[in-house]
């Protein structure tokens, strides 16, 4: 019989009519999906509400059997599959039960070997256990008795215990005897076939919204299979283990019926009131809680909603009793009441099962939709009690800082979820709490796979790419030096492919000058080719000089015919072609696309850095798979360039029109929890945040992660098996009072800016510190620090003034104290030979001119860019081991080779000067030869000017003498003019200023990009592995939202 | 003879009137960054500090020993 509300049923019984039928209560199964839609269509209410109301009757059909399972279990749980309206394909019947009648034998043991036991929420585990019992028995008795003469002792016997059966079902509450119908075997099959799903599975896939589970013998192989209908087939080892879920289930009931009574613990849980829920209009889906690890949970009505202020959406119970709840609310309610948890300590690495109490703050698993798509994050849920007031402070302004971590809007501070990546940083807050069994299992996932990352690329994995390993390589190459030598990828080649393969040939990599980028780019389109059958071309962007030399390059370094193929397969493009390309769509005239590539790889990708430079945008618009950000400087001054680059790299297109603006919210946040900026500068990685008062957390371990899951990098010093050591000093020059006069006159137009650099780089902008009247940690800020004007020191406005104010410090006194410097070294050792870089030509000239007066029977050379010209004894050489001089652009003849005119530079430094020991000092321009030229054959350098900012400009002028192929330590020598008696301690002068920043540079760069890489991935998480396999008691919500005939009635719906 | 010299004619001299062991060991102790030093210090022009170990190289040249090339400057090609 079916039940409607009385409001329905007249709008029913008319359908019905106008169906060929007397009434709604002579429509067969089949046809209540149609009804349903029909009355919820007429009387204008939720075709969930009415679907509910029908599944609830659906088991009152058969009055025979009707009458015996109400007598006994009082309200049957099973709710009919989803596919009972019509809605899908092989969509099953409702159970129909049977009635015991009289059957043959041979129908008798088919009717048997179709019967499926329906085991309901209500059972016993004892009665489960004896059913199952008894049913073993007859399937047994009934194959004794196949092929006995007797037909009629047979039926008659089958029969007895067949009703036997029954009887016993309908005296256990909860249990009932079913025949299986096609439909059912069906279903079972497919169930059987896909395994076992559970709640990572895909809800909409699933045959059915049933709880009930079937307990069935394979005739054939006589395996006890249980099905549940919601999706989960469990071929149970034995019945004990079928029982010893619905152990918990049934002890879980008890706690069903008391939260079901507690009406004011379901009011705090409600988020949405019945208004707004009436107003939704996105489509219901029934999904089941998302923490449910033993398939049996209830499954509920809900809608996708974002509420106001929120960025993301969640599922929202729209039906029943929970509605108004968020779904994952509620899991982590009642999880965290009745459940187990897992608690772990992270110093030791252990972890204990233990009894999850009402007190803690509980970690569970929830699914939100973000920028249009579904992800899987955890929820933190604080508890409410004014003993954890401060933990749901903290929280919430752990929230505003890292954008990830999301409040959610009216939960007075206690909701909040965030990703596995963020996991460290709340738990530092909540200082430990439980996790659910799915919410450890996804964290074990996670960090499981960063810890692959880093095992994939470990040393013991290396063997993999190597020259030889990855194939196509030449076995010898010739050296700059003409030499042959046996050719081997270096360790930190070896160790960027195998980093580059372990993130899918994504990502950015950050090697130092003269560490073979190069040759990692062309490894890691080999091991696309030979491992990955890439076919597409490669595409490589450089600036021009190198895009030129990129096929000479290869053919370097690979067999011929491997060579020829590789350039064939790829196209090189400087930044500015590509950038119109990737614009156009068009090269050439033909399409131009990024699935046409089989990967992309940007060298020097710092000419990318900047997302509103043509070059950056055009790099994180071209999407792909595989990209490759190669670059010696991956971060100059500021966070934001590693973000543009790794963002390049993971296929973050910071300009997106649509989620550009909220990407680029969330990358600022990110800068400032993890920077201490100043006035719009990056000084400083943020050591500590202070949360509420006194309450410091170490953001840092969340950077750490970051930079190095994304960033692999290597300068030289990490090369330390292969080069000596590199000093670096400043000596500092004392200025007279006539020069410090002239000084102070030349600077005044920047004494500002150079005041409030130095608050800037030095005291990172703080003027004091002081604790205030509520114990916070308080920072005046140099109001000097704050001036916006600072960057036109970096940039053209203020360049002729600089020049200026060098021209007054590039003096003769500087470079009387260079001399002293090589003096110095050339005491400990006679044959050392010194290299000085000058950013001023006319002090080159200069600077060779005094050398050659100071350091007598030496040779002095002055290394222009049109010219090199040499000085002894105070006077300009003419002619120099046979050559005339100047040395000029042209062609010159070694012994060896030919020196074409370009390599005219090239051959005075290594051939004539390199070679000749009694050239002690070379003073070099450094526009010019801070780049290119190597000069291994010199020991010392002295910075006698720099005129830029960067580190990295100082780096390459290192890196012309220490690099490979360097047999001795090298010393490098600052000369820094300043005042005898500054005025007060932001009094300095532009040299110091520039040792500030160079510094500050230096330091952020290695606290954001180079300490990481000491982070070891995951390593917040060592003890996942040894997780042993737990149990939730997810069934207390089954029977809460179970359609009982009870709870119809209760509704006024019966 | 001045055991002093101060001028280049002077320091010919003195170099020319040193027998052969002490030569030796004198254009090795002359051909130092100490010595070069003091003769700055004392005002000694580059080029005759040049020219005062050309003199002690040629010197030693035309006594017909071997010339050291280690040294503050490599002897054998001041000789030349």
């Amino acid at each position: 019989m079916i039940t409607l509300p009385k409001q329905w049923r007249a709008t029913a019984d008319a359908w019905a009519k106008a169906n060929g039928f007397d009434s709604a209560q002579k429509l067969p199964a089949d046809k209540l999906g149609a009804l349903a839609e029909h009355v919820a269509k007429k009387e204008s209410v939720d075709l969930s509400k009415v679907q509910t109301a029908l599944f609830a009757t659906l088991f009152q059909t058969q009055p025979a059997v009707h009458d015996t399972v109400e007598r006994t279990t009082g309200k049957h749980v099973v709710v009919p599959q989803k596919g009972v309206f019509g809605e899908e394909k092989a969509d099953p019947k409702a159970l129909t039960p049977v009635t015991p009648l009289q059957v043959k034998f041979e129908s008798a043991l088919e009717e048997f070997q179709s019967t499926r036991v329906v085991v309901t929420r209500q059972a016993s585990p004892e009665a489960v256990k004896d059913l199952f019992e008894a049913s073993a028995k007859l399937l047994a008795r009934v194959e004794e008795l196949d092929g006995a003469r007797d037909g009629r002792q047979i039926t008659a016997e089958i029969t007895k215990s067949y009703k036997d059966l029954l009887s016993l079902a309908a005296r256990h509450k909860g249990i009932m005897l079913t025949q299986s119908t096609p439909q059912l075997e069906a279903v079972a099959k497919e169930l059987e076939k896909n395994g076992p799903s559970g709640p990572a599975a895909d809800v909409d896939k699933r045959p059915g919204l049933g709880t009930g589970a079937s307990l069935a013998i394979d005739p054939n192989t006589k395996a006890v299979v249980a099905y549940d209908y919601l999706g989960s087939v469990e071929s149970v080892a034995s019945i004990n283990d079928f029982v010893a879920r619905y152990q918990e289930a049934f002890a879980a009931d008890q706690n069903v019926s008391k939260l079901e009574a507690q009406p004011k613990t379901l009011a705090q849980l409600r988020s949405v009131n019945d208004a707004t829920l009436g107003r939704l209009t996105s489509t219901v889906e029934h999904v089941s809680l998302l923490d449910d690890t033993t398939g049996f949970a209830r499954v509920f009505p809900t809608r996708w909603y974002k509420a106001g202020g929120e960025l993301v959406s969640q599922r929202l119970i729209v039906d029943g009793p929970f509605k108004g709840i968020y779904l994952d609310d509620l899991a982590n309610h009642l999880l965290s009441k009745s459940g187990e948890g897992y608690r772990y300590d992270l110093t030791t690495g252990k972890g204990s099962r233990e009894r999850a109490n009402t007190g803690e703050p509980f970690v569970t698993l929830t699914t939100v939709e973000e920028r249009g798509e579904k992800r899987e994050k955890l929820l933190v849920r604080i508890p409410e009690d004014r003993g954890w007031t401060e933990v749901r402070r903290q929280l919430r302004r752990l929230s505003e800082l890292q954008p990830s971590i999301k409040y959610r809007q009216d939960t007075k501070n206690t909701t909040f979820s965030f990703g596995y990546d963020d996991y460290k940083l709340v738990r530092d807050v909540i200082g430990g709490g439980l996790l659910s069994e799915a919410a450890a299992q996804k964290l074990d996932l996670h960090f499981e796979q960063l810890t692959q990352i880093e095992r994939a690329s470990s040393d013991a994995a290396l063997v993999n790419h190597t020259a030889k390993a990855i194939g196509g390589f030449k076995t010898e190459v010739k050296n700059p030096a003409g030499q042959v030598k046996p050719l081997e990828l270096s360790y930190w080649q070896q160790k960027s492919l195998a980093w580059l393969e372990a993130r899918g040939y994504r990502g950015v990599i950050g090697l130092g000058t003269g560490m073979g980028k190069t040759l990692v780019a062309i490894g890691a389109m080999q091991e696309l080719r030979n491992r990955r059958d890439v076919t597409k071309p490669f595409l490589l962007v450089a600036p021009p000089a190198l895009a030129g030399n990129f096929a000479k390059e290869i053919y370097k370094f690979l067999e011929p015919a491997e060579a020829e193929a590789l350039v064939k397969q790829t196209v090189v493009l400087d930044y500015q072609t590509f950038s119109r390309a990737a614009r156009d769509g068009k090269l050439d005239g033909k399409p131009f696309k990024p699935s046409q590539f089989g990967a992309v790889i940007f060298d020097e990708a710092q000419t990318a850095k900047n997302r509103k430079s043509v070059a950056g945008a055009a790099a994180l618009a071209f999407k792909h798979e595989h990209k490759i950000v190669l670059g010696a400087s991956v971060m100059k001054n500021s966070i934001d360039d590693i973000f543009t680059l790794t963002s390049i790299a993971n296929n973050i297109d910071l300009n997106d029109r649509v989620e550009g603006k909220e990407l680029r919210h969330e990358m600022r946040k990110f800068i400032n929890l993890h920077t201490q900026t100043v006035g719009g500068r990056t000084v400083a990685v943020r050591e500590a945040i202070e949360l509420t008062p006194g309450e410091k957390l170490d953001p840092k371990h969340n950077l750490y992660t970051f930079v190095r899951a994304n960033v692999l990098f290597a300068d030289k010093r990490n090369d330390t098996t292969k080069l000596p050591r590199l000093t670096t000093r400043t000596e500092t020059l004392r200025m007279t009072p006539s020069l410090e006069t002239e000084y102070r006159k030349k600077i005044a137009g920047v004494t500002k800016l150079m005041r409030g650099m130095v608050s800037l780089y030095r005291d990172q902008g703080v003027k004091r510190e002081y604790i205030d009247e509520k114990g916070r940690t308080r920072r005046e800020i140099e109001p000097l620090a704050r001036n916006q004007n600072i960057s036109k020191m970096f940039g053209p406005q203020l360049r002729a003034k600089i020049a200026e104010i060098n021209e007054v410090t590039n003096n003769p006194k500087k470079l009387d104290r260079a001399a002293e410097l090589v003096w110095s070294q050339l005491e400990l050792n006679p044959p050392t030979r010194t290299v000085l870089f000058t950013d001023s030509a006319d002090y080159v000239l200069q600077s060779a001119l005094r050398m050659s007066e100071k350091i007598p029977g030496k040779v002095h050379a002055a290394a222009l860019g049109k010219e090199i010209r040499l000085f002894k004894d105070g006077k300009e050489l003419t002619e120099f081991d046979g050559h005339p001089l100047p040395f000029k652009e042209g062609e010159y003849k070694s012994a060896e080779r030919t020196y074409g005119a370009k390599d005219w530079q090239q051959f005075v430094l290594a051939e004539v000067i390199g070679q000749n020991t009694d050239v002690a000092t070379t003073t070099l321009f450094g526009p010019v030869y801070q780049e290119g030229q190597n000069m291994q054959w010199a020991q010392v350098g002295i910075h006698l000017d720099r005129d830029t900012w960067s580190r990295q400009n100082m780096e390459q002028r290192e890196g012309r003498i220490w690099r490979q192929g360097q047999p001795k330590p090298v010393t490098f020598y600052n000369l820094d003019w300043v005042y005898k008696e500054p005025n007060d301690k932001l009094d300095r002068s532009l040299d110091e200023v520039r040792g500030l920043y160079e510094s500050s540079e230096g330091k952020l760069f290695h606290d954001v990009i180079v300490v990481p890489q000491q982070t070891e991935l995951g390593s917040e998480w060592p003890e996942v592995r040894d997780l042993g396999a737990l149990k939730l008691d997810v069934s207390i919500l089954d029977a809460m939202l179970q359609p009982t005939a009870a709870n119809a009635a209760n509704r006024g719906e019966a | 003879m001045s055991d002093h010299p101060k001028t280049l004619v002077e320091w010919k001299s003195y170099v020319g009137k040193l027998g052969p062991e002490e030569l030796r060991a004198q254009a090795m102790a002359a051909n130092t960054t100490g010595f070069v030093k003091q003769l700055q210090d004392e005002g000694v022009a580059a080029a005759d500090i040049t020219a005062i170990l050309t003199t002690f190289a040629r010197r030693l040249s035309e006594s017909g020993q071997a010339l050291p090339t280690d040294g503050y400057l490599d002897l054998s090609k001041l000789a030349r």
